[in-house]
């Protein structure tokens, strides 16, 4: 079965869905499927195939190229003989078009969701409304709160009461409305088009809402009505209608038939379900009695019977409890009250001038969130009219065949680029186009990310709006042990719910069947609560995970074993016990930056530095291991005295108070910082950190870690350098999302610590899953619930807001039911993602309570459902035994470096070689230019053959030129006077006479050299140069600075003074060129006819 | 051999034939002495060969040899040929494609960088049509895009036709009319060409025209054998830097002097992290001068925006002419050393950053800043912040614009108002603001599109053109360059080192321009616009680069970001091997071996008379918390220096409502009271309550008072009628305080100054201590517990010295949330206060709770008088909001506190 879904799935003829399990070899089938695809097309460009991480494309890229290069398999390789069969016929198809294949590998279109909506928008500036590209990142959480901050502020302004409402909603709480709006901009690709396009119309926007909320109410009325046994629904009604009569509850008395699954009915369907369950489940039939309405008479007998009877029998139909006490919780009517309405349409309107101040602020700062450009990409594809397909072939994307792999994890956006791409394929065009996609929505478990599992489920039946495609389940694991498979095929059909729901995103569970044969193991080790508390709990866990990986290590070095948590929080016990044991272990992503003392002690020198005042990064400094400051001694430094601390710290009083040693530290600092607080906001930020941080010899008091740690913080820093400052709000931020490097050897490879969604996609032949005993953390309730709903062809949103603070109501509870159910199937796909990562031996370790209970939320409850003493679907379970070492206790002094370095005394920079210039005006440097060029030409003729004719020409040149550096207008005029009247000097001039004749022996004008030194070239131009009749080179530099009035010798000293160097390099190089001849130099004023001459200095 | 590919025959126009003529370079220099001008296809190619020339010609010095680039020689023959209109400058350009596109566009909403983004691409696709000769109505039919370049084509010949701009042109429509007189205007006999892998139809052109009016046009064709080359693999790309580092440090100890190119394939995007490695490696003693901005090898050139003091110049000018700043923006502005008087004024500058922040002011307004005696110790920054304050936001010209700024950069001190500007500035930082006053004056040259323009306008171009403006660094080893591999064709060194050369980087995947419908870039074959194309120019390159250097070193990582990497396959052929790292590999826990020792961190320090000026609960609290928490609190005064916040601050909502309920109290005094209000008088009791909070309380921005105002008054209707719900009652006392001298014996002793909120007493007798709290709600177990989390009821208790009959409660006046929480001896008839019965968690005995308290709050005060200090929180919760972390060094001690969020 398994292999003929293989064959279907690679036909190059075919659209399929592909269901592909844990370890079913889906990588070689998108492989095969690209190969055989090549072979039909004109160009690979043809191909699309979408993934979602660089990484995977990367990869994916890598195995078809290694496919192109791959040599004939022997006999022993037969698997792979197929890849090579379709690999050799694809490089015959490259050969014969030229493609070059092998060796052109980006002629694969191979890219994530991402990189190709960037394309697109780039590709389309006007209609994507971009121009320049901005740059895309994905923290964009403080541009966010920006926007929506901006918006409440305009919103204040142009609706006074809708922003007063909205925030008295929320206590008066602006932070919170702030980030719920910045919440609410980071989803907007679910609200925002719907929203903005019902902006002058809510009323019809309230419809749709409203018609949602009818269609989500009318779907769990009619499962609840199909779970309902037909035969129950005519026997019940005259039974209830008789209980009603006893109590006196007229709705019920009249109760003559079993209504209809519609909203009308909604009140009957509560009361009939009120009268079947109490809040903890179908009601028990001895509870029926004469409170009931069943009075303990004859009459009331077979009825009373018969509805115990009856109550019996439901409690045997799988489902229909919670649909039952599902249906008490909808609210009465589908409608928003008034009051919500009204808040409801202050929020969007709230909302849409936050979009608005959202794009403001991207086109400020020139980012973007991916969001941000797949809506516009998207946008521009779909136009005004929505016609996708031509726009794309303008564009030569002729893209015939896509592959989409990890389809599980597909977001609304995607979804819709998807259908984009495929929405011009029509049936009958001639032409052959396929659509490919493979994924496990069992391993969907990337909701933060957006992923919608429901997406996959209708695509599954066709009803996603895509191309038709076959769906095809792969089943054989080639990953883990039959044992392992077997326990999983066991747990996970009873974990995972009995029914696909594409709103809720459930999915149920499809069975595998092992490839292997090799041994395994699945066992559960329980852990009872420990009188110490949860650290000791923890630590002995910790313990008995140690004690394990040991053995497995010892049974077999070469073992892979991984640790996986739900929280990485989870695995903080676990890694003190491994450091103890001495087994090296690689930790991905579980260290926070901003909670290592290094990242914490920069974060304090850049604050210190950076803001005077700070006393708390000054004390921090002060304590560090360079400080060394103990509490007395900062008591004495500090200690009632408000100034700054840099201040105090240059005390000579407050120094002599101290013990000399710790005086000397608090001086060794000033002495070492000193430099560093003189820049402080003049250079880039990463500069000051890293010249401070090596000044205090720092480097070398952290370990190697710690170093890389360092790195990416500075890393962090210069990307938030905003003119030698950072914004310490967003530097938080980031550093939040930093973590400590992992060890990279390959010892430590052996064993990786990482949670379990990073473990996706991975696989080890040992896997241990701590902590499963722990709640998650989800979350308090939200203020707004927001969900998605598919419809045919799209997902429409759906919005409720809580009643208020910190209370609760039934619309907002459906909807935000929906986001909770998606919420708790995914949290049990988690447990699947991380228990089919094993090959050989799965163990799972958990607390249970005294009684044997799971704690309620946590992964083990779902494995225990019947509790410890129910068994764990077959697995072997294992009590718990051992002690661990708890940290309590075991405090650690802190260190300080035994001995300072010595100080780095930095040199001071010898004279200054750069002046300011005085600033004469925008007319200055043109004017300058037009001279230096004109009087070049008056050399170059010689001054003696110059004419009147020469003088009109050079007027129009200086024209041009003055127009050409930009001057226009007045300022044209002007300058244009000024230049004419300076050739009017120099002609009139006896010195100029002289300068620019063109008797003069070696002349030359605008004299272009070269000059070289150990391979380094320097060209100067020097602007009049000849050898005067007695043998003397002249240098001479044009100056066209004006002055006016009087003290003109002390002027042209300045000038001189200004010129002098500039003038020597000139003498050094014509040195070299003519060692032996006398040099003079001089600069020329032609503005005033001006004159300076002097001896170049020896050297 | 080191590739598998033949140098790519260079594919001349067909109506002209170029011979490929001369190879080395001493053909090319003996050429040019002949009168030969070299034409290159880049103007670093031209600065090339004028080096190559002067140094093969064996002279210390020699003339400049008469090499251009392409671009720059037609430029000069444009400049100089009279008959022709001027060009207009790319600045005039680009406003000028702007100005049409921002008409045209429906959308009037179209942000400004939107429109920069397509003046330029258009420009570009018109330098490019004209280069390839493609006509204007190739474009129709092409779609929205390609029109809308048409119409904007179109509508900047409509603007060059108006008469202000007569005699202007597009720079890029020019060459085609230099044909005509172009034979006749040559001087030079032989043209040589090099750099140039094919000729567009434009250079075509004007060289058919050379050769026919008889000029000899000849190719450099480099006969040097490619380079030896070796290929490397890292593991990853911090590996590559740590290879490229070494290998540069050795290469420059061999020869100091060798010309070494570090080129980077297209897969290393950010060359920065290299150019930081080489710093340290090469400059080790720079990194400890903040102050010393020298780099150790030339990098790409960055941007004049970059500059720090540039960025600030920019935002300071953002600020001008505006009324009110926010906090953020103000405590910049307060800490920029350029601004006038920053070196006199710091301490001051810094200080009132501090008091803006203490009293939350998210937003202010400058006029009232000016206004408020705040800045009287600092004239200097009042001078400046009036300047902007006064500045005029009118239109004017660009000059005058331009003038106007130089004016007001002076008085904000970044330009220096004279020769005799007293301050010190590095040579680097003068080079800089040299630079930025020279950007300012070129946009003088906007008057000619005749406009007057708004000041956010003349702002965001200057902005624009300093972040257009490069700014090459200055370098310790001129000799050593970084630069993209693309941009390396036609250069020579002695050594070349090749990073990143990965798949990625060669051959390079095809790319296409947009506005030019893609149809025509393939039909005219522009630039990388198809794979074979993009195929062919990478192959140029890739010989370009086998030719750089007698030796070619290749590296790449194997993974990079998280991605694998496979070497090009134009390397495929070459030797390979692995880099072995010297180092010890990263990421392991060795020490790096500075000398450390142990030491007592927080000695007990007691207290010594008077010196805890103020102390109220929070002392306690923070002692409970954490001895170390309440020593650095309370005892060195190390207070945090908070961010702002929008909306008004929680603290200052719940001293509001406090006020307001002692002003209700006052009036109303007891129960009886209440209940004998009618609604309306209640109404007005409530006013007058807020009223009053009002006048006394902090200054919260005017459209917030009202919203706050509503909240209350719901606040305080809801809670009055928890109040009628009591028992009888009369208000004893209102805000009553009280002094506790703590601890209650001991040498050490100090006061903790407390003030209850309300006491009443009922109809029994009974003494009903009431604390507001609008934050979270209280649990009674934060009061019991072994180590009390929240001794202010405690606290109370003993200073009111509650007996048996007596209570305390907490009333929480949180929306949602309203109700008593406390504790009495029995049963006082007020829900939320429980009786001490034993039942339910609560204790038993409301006398020996009395009694632990005082113990409790005994040892706790004892503690903080004699000086215990230690690092220990009482648990993780207690660091949650504490934000001392990086002072008491917590993790260090072996205290996990990992806040983190759970999953993922
Ligand atoms: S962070 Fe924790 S340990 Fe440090 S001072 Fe604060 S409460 Fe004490």
């Amino acid at each position: 079965m398994s292999e003929q879904a293989r064959l279907h799935a690679r036909d190059p003829g075919r659209s399929v869905l592909v269901q592909a399990p844990a370890g079913s070899g889906k990588t070689e089938l998108l492989t095969q499927r690209i190969l055989a695809l090549l072979v039909h097309v004109d160009e690979p460009e043809e191909i699309l195939a979408l993934t979602f991480t660089r990484k995977a494309a990367a990869e994916m890229r890598i195995r078809v190229i290694d496919a192109l290069n791959m040599s004939e398999p022997d006999a022993a390789q037969a698997h792979k003989l197929e890849t090579w069969r379709l690999a050799q016929a694809a490089l015959q198809r490259s050969r014969e078009r030229g493609w070059n294949l092998a060796e052109h590998a980006s002629r694969l279109r191979l890219m994530t969701l991402d990189s190709l909506t960037h394309a697109l928008a780039a590709q389309l500036p006007l209609l994507s409304g971009f121009g320049e590209m901005p740059v895309a990142g994905e923290d964009q959480g403080h541009t966010y709160r920006l926007a929506a901050e901006r918006a409440l502020d305009r919103l204040l302004e142009i609706d006074r009461d809708a922003a007063e409402a909205l925030l008295l909603h929320l206590d008066h709480q602006a932070v919170v409305l702030i980030s719920l709006v910045a919440d609410m901009l980071a989803k907007r690709e679910q609200w925002l088009e719907l929203v903005i396009d019902h902006a002058r119309d809510m009323e019809a926007l309230r419809d749709t809402l409203e018609s949602t909320l009818t269609g989500l109410i009318v779907e769990q009325l009619q499962s609840c009505d199909r779970l309902m046994p037909i035969e129950y629904r005519h026997a019940l009604p005259p039974i209830l209608a008789f209980a009603g009569e006893n109590r006196g509850v007229a709705e019920l008395a009249s109760l003559s038939a079993w209504p209809a699954a519609s909203v009308e009915s909604l009140p009957l369907w509560q009361l009939i379900a009120a009268e079947l369950t109490t809040k903890d489940g179908l009601r028990k039939p001895g509870g029926i009695n004469v409170k009931r309405g069943f009075p303990n008479d004859e009459e009331s007998k077979p009825l009373k019977q018969q509805f115990q009877q009856i109550l019996g029998d439901l409690a045997l139909v799988p489902g229909l409890e919670s649909a039952l006490i599902g249906l008490q919780q909808l609210p009465a009517t589908s409608s928003y009250s008034e009051q919500q309405w009204q808040l409801m349409q202050a929020l969007f309107n709230l909302l849409i001038l936050a979009a608005d101040e959202l794009q403001q602020q991207f086109s400020l700062s020139g980012e973007a969130d991916f969001t941000e450009i797949a809506l516009r990409a998207l946008r521009a594809l779909e136009g005004e009219a929505g016609q996708p397909s031509d726009l794309l072939l303008r564009l030569d994307y002729r893209i015939h065949h896509i592959l989409v792999d990890e389809f599980q994890d597909t977001s609304l956006l995607q979804m819709r680029l998807l259908r984009n791409l495929t929405a011009g394929w029509q049936e009958g065009d001639g032409r052959h186009r396929t659509l490919f996609m493979v994924g496990d929505p069992m391993q969907s478990i990337y909701r933060f990310r957006k992923a919608e599992v429901g997406l996959f489920l209708q695509a599954a039946e066709n009803a996603a709006a895509l191309p038709q495609v076959e769906m095809q389940s792969l089943e054989r694991n080639f990953r883990s042990a039959p044992l392992i498979v077997d326990w999983v095929n066991r747990a996970f059909s009873a974990i995972f719910p009995p029914q696909q729901d594409a709103v809720r995103g459930a999915v149920k569970h499809a069975m595998a069947v092992s490839a292997l044969t090799r041994d395994g193991c699945v066992c559960l080790h329980i852990q009872q609560p420990d009188e110490a508390g949860s650290e000791a709990e923890d630590a002995q866990e910790a313990a008995a995970i140690t004690a394990l990986v040991r053995q497995e290590l010892a049974a077999d070095a070469t073992r892979r074993i991984a640790i996986l948590a739900r929280s990485r929080k989870h695995l903080h016990a676990i890694m003190p016990a491994l450091n103890r044991a001495g087994i090296p272990f690689k930790a991905t992503k579980l260290l926070p930056l901003d909670s290592c003392p290094e990242v914490r002690l920069l974060r304090a020198m850049a604050r210190a530095l950076l803001h005077p005042i700070d006393r708390e990064s000054w004390a921090a400094l002060l304590r560090s291991c360079y400080g060394g400051l103990n509490t007395a001694e900062l008591l004495l430094l500090l200690g009632s005295d408000e100034r700054p601390v840099w201040h105090l710290m240059q005390e000579a009083e407050r120094l002599s108070a101290m013990e000399p040693a710790a005086a000397a530290r608090v001086a060794s600092l000033v002495a070492a910082l000193e430099p560093c607080v003189e820049v402080a906001g003049r250079v880039g930020v990463r500069r000051l950190l890293e010249s401070a941080w090596s000044r205090l010899g720092l480097a070398a008091a952290f370990d190697a870690t710690a170093a890389s740690n360092i790195a990416q913080t500075l890393e962090l820093v210069a990307t938030l350098d905003e003119g030698g400052a950072i914004d310490f709000a967003r530097f938080d931020e980031g550093l939040k999302k930093l973590f400590a490097v992992a060890n990279s050897s390959a010892e430590a490879s052996r064993v990786e610590l990482m949670t379990m969604h990073g473990a996706k996609g991975l696989q080890w032949d040992v896997v241990l899953l701590p902590g499963l005993g722990k709640r998650g953390n989800n979350g308090d309730t939200p203020l707004l619930a927001l969900t998605d709903v598919p419809a045919v062809g799209h997902e429409l949103p759906l919005l409720a807001l809580r009643a208020a603070t910190r209370s609760d109501d039934a619309l907002f509870s459906l909807v935000n039911g929906i986001e909770k159910s998606k919420y708790d199937y995914e949290l049990a796909r988690l447990l699947y993602v991380a228990c089919t990562r094993a090959e050989t031996s799965l163990h799972m370790f958990g607390r249970v309570s005294e009684k044997g209970q799971a704690t309620s939320g946590s992964l083990l409850s779902l494995l225990l459902p019947g509790g410890a003493d129910g068994g764990c679907f077959g697995a072997e379970i294992i009590g718990l035994q051992g002690e661990g070492a708890t940290q309590e206790g075991e405090r650690k002094p802190l260190l300080r470096m035994s001995e300072l370095p010595e100080l780095v005394v930095i040199e001071p920079v010898p004279t200054r070689q750069e002046t300011e210039y005085l600033w004469a005006g925008p007319e200055a440097a043109p004017v300058g230019n037009a001279v230096h060029a004109i009087l070049q030409q008056v050399a170059e003729k010689g001054i003696e053959q110059w004419s009147a004719a020469d003088s009109e020409v050079a007027g129009l040149r200086m024209r041009r030129m003055l127009l050409a550096e930009g001057l226009s207008g007045e300022s044209l005029e002007s300058a244009a006077r000024r230049c004419q009247l300076a050739l009017q000097r120099v002609l009139a001039s006896s010195r100029a006479a002289w300068l620019l004749s063109a008797a003069h022996r070696e002349s030359h004008c605008e004299w272009a050299l070269s000059s070289h030194r150990g391979g380094a070239v320097a060209n100067h131009i020097i602007d009049r140069s000849f050898v005067d009749t007695g043998g003397t080179r002249w240098i001479v530099d044009y100056k066209t600075a004006s002055h006016e009035g009087a003290d003109m010798e002390a002027f042209l000293d300045e000038e001189t003074k200004r010129h002098a160097a500039q003038l020597e390099r000139y003498a050094a190089t014509l040195r070299l060129l003519e060692p032996e001849r006398p040099i003079r130099l001089a600069l020329y004023f032609p503005m005033f006819d001006g004159w300076r001459e002097w001896e170049p200095a020896h050297h | 051999m080191a590739s598998r590919f033949n140098s790519a025959p260079i594919e001349g126009p067909k109506t002209i034939k170029i011979k490929p003529g001369v190879s080395q370079v001493s053909e090319v220099s003996e050429a040019m002495q002949n009168g030969a001008l070299l034409l290159t296809a880049t103007a670093g190619q031209a600065a090339d060969w004028k080096r190559r020339l002067s140094v093969a010609s064996g002279a210390a010095v020699i003339e400049t040899p008469a090499v251009v680039s392409w671009q720059q020689w037609l430029a000069d023959l444009i400049a100089t040929d009279l008959s022709l209109p001027v060009p207009l400058n790319r600045l005039q350009e680009t406003q000028l494609w702007e100005r049409v596109i921002r008409a045209d566009l429906p959308d009037r909403s179209s942000s400004a960088a939107s429109i920069r983004g397509l003046a330029r691409h258009a420009m570009q696709a018109l330098e490019l049509m004209q280069e390839h000769d493609i006509d204007l109505r190739e474009l129709a039919g092409f779609g929205e895009e390609a029109e809308a370049l048409a119409r904007w084509i179109g509508g900047i010949h409509a603007e060059l036709a108006r008469p202000t701009l007569a005699g202007r042109a597009l720079a890029a429509e020019l060459p085609w009319r230099l044909l005509p007189g172009l034979a006749g205007r040559m001087e030079a006999s032989t043209i040589l060409l090099d750099g140039f892998d094919r000729f567009m139809p434009l250079q075509s052109a004007l060289l058919a025209v050379l050769q026919a009016g008889g000029v000899q046009l000849l190719c450099i064709e480099s006969d040097a054998p490619p380079g030896e080359v070796i290929v490397t693999a890292c593991t990853d790309e911090g590996e590559e830097v740590d290879l490229l580092t070494r290998r540069i440090a050795t290469l420059l100890q061999e020869k100091p002097e060798a010309r070494i190119a570090l080129l980077t394939g297209d897969s290393i995007r950010d060359s920065e992290p290299l150019g930081l490695a080489l710093d340290r490696c090469l400059l080790p003693a720079a990194r400890h001068n903040p102050a010393d901005e020298t780099r150790a090898v030339v990098m790409p050139a960055g941007s004049l925006f970059d500059a720090p003091m540039i960025r600030q110049l920019l935002f300071v000018l953002g600020l001008a002419g505006k009324r009110s700043l926010a906090l953020s923006d103000c405590s910049r502005l307060l800490l920029s050393p350029w601004l006038k008087g920053y070196a006199a004024e710091r301490a001051g500058r810094a200080a009132l950053d501090g008091w803006l922040r203490r009293r939350n002011m998210h937003h202010l307004s400058i006029p009232w800043l000016l206004g408020s005696g705040r800045l009287d110790g600092l004239p200097e920054f009042a001078g400046a912040l009036s300047a902007l304050n006064d500045w005029k936001v009118t239109r004017h010209s660009a000059s005058d614009w331009v003038s106007e700024l130089n004016r007001l950069l002076q008085e904000l001190g970044f330009l220096p108002s004279g020769f005799e500007a007293g301050d010190l500035r590095s040579d680097a930082e003068i080079r800089l603001i040299n630079t930025l006053r020279d950007q300012l004056a070129s946009l003088v040259c906007l008057d000619a599109l005749d406009d007057t323009m708004s000041w956010s306008r003349f702002l965001a171009i200057l902005r624009s053109s300093c972040t257009a403006k490069p700014l090459q660094n200055e370098a310790a080893f001129p000799n050593v360059v970084v630069m993209p591999f693309t941009q390396a064709a036609g250069l020579k060194f002695d050594v070349v080192l090749l990073a990143g050369f990965d798949e990625e980087a060669a051959p390079m995947p095809a790319r296409s321009l947009p506005l030019l419908p893609l149809p025509l870039q393939q039909k005219y074959r522009i630039r990388q616009c198809n794979a074979v194309l993009a195929y062919e120019r990478s192959s140029f390159l890739w010989q370009a680069v086998l030719r750089a250097a007698p030796r070619i070193e290749i590296s790449y990582a194997r993974v990079r970001g998280e991605q694998e990497c496979r070497p090009s396959p134009f390397a495929a052929g070459c030797e390979q091997r692995d880099y072995l790292p010297v180092e010890v590999d990263r990421g392991s826990a060795t020490m790096m071996g500075w000398p450390m020792e142990p030491f007592e961190d927080a000695p007990s320090v007691p207290l010594r008379e008077g010196e805890l000026q103020r102390g109220g609960t929070a002392v306690i609290r923070d002692q409970s918390a954490c001895p170390f928490r309440a020593f650095a609190r309370h005892r060195l005064g190390l207070t945090p220096l908070e961010e702002s916040t929008p909306g008004i601050e929680p603290t200052v909502k719940g001293s509001l409502l406090h006020l307001a309920l002692e002003e209700l109290w006052r009036r109303l005094q007891s129960a009886d009271r209440l209940h004998a209000l009618d609604e309306e008088s209640e109404r007005q009791l409530i006013e007058a309550a807020i009223a009053h909070a009002w006048e006394q309380g902090g200054a919260v921005p005017a459209r917030l008072q009202a919203i706050e105002s509503r909240r209350m008054r719901t606040l305080l209707g809801q809670w009055l009628e928890i109040e009628r719900g009591r028992p009888p009652f009369q208000v004893l006392a209102l805000e009553e305080e009280w002094r506790l001298h703590l601890p209650q014996s001991g040498p050490n002793r100090f006061d903790v100054r407390i003030k209850a909120d309300r006491i009443d007493r009922d109809a029994h007798g009974h003494r009903i201590l009431i604390d507001y709290k609008s934050g979270a709600k209280q649990r009674i177990a934060q009061w019991i517990g072994e180590r009390i989390e929240e001794p202010q009821l405690p606290l109370y208790a003993l200073a009111a010295n509650l007996g048996h009959e007596d209570a305390v409660s907490f009333a929480s006046l949180r929306a949602g949330e309203m109700g008593f929480e406390g504790l009495a001896g029995e049963d006082i008839g007020i829900e939320g206060i429980a009786a001490c019965d034993g039942k339910r968690n609560h204790p038993e005995d409301w006398d020996a709770v009395l009694e632990v308290w005082r113990e409790k709050i005994d040892a706790l005060a004892a503690e903080f008088a004699n000086g215990e200090c230690r690092v220990t929180p009482r648990d993780a919760d207690a660091c949650r909001y504490c934000g001392l972390e990086a002072v008491c060094r917590i993790e260090e001690t072996g205290f996990d506190l990992d806040a983190g969020d759970d999953e993922a």
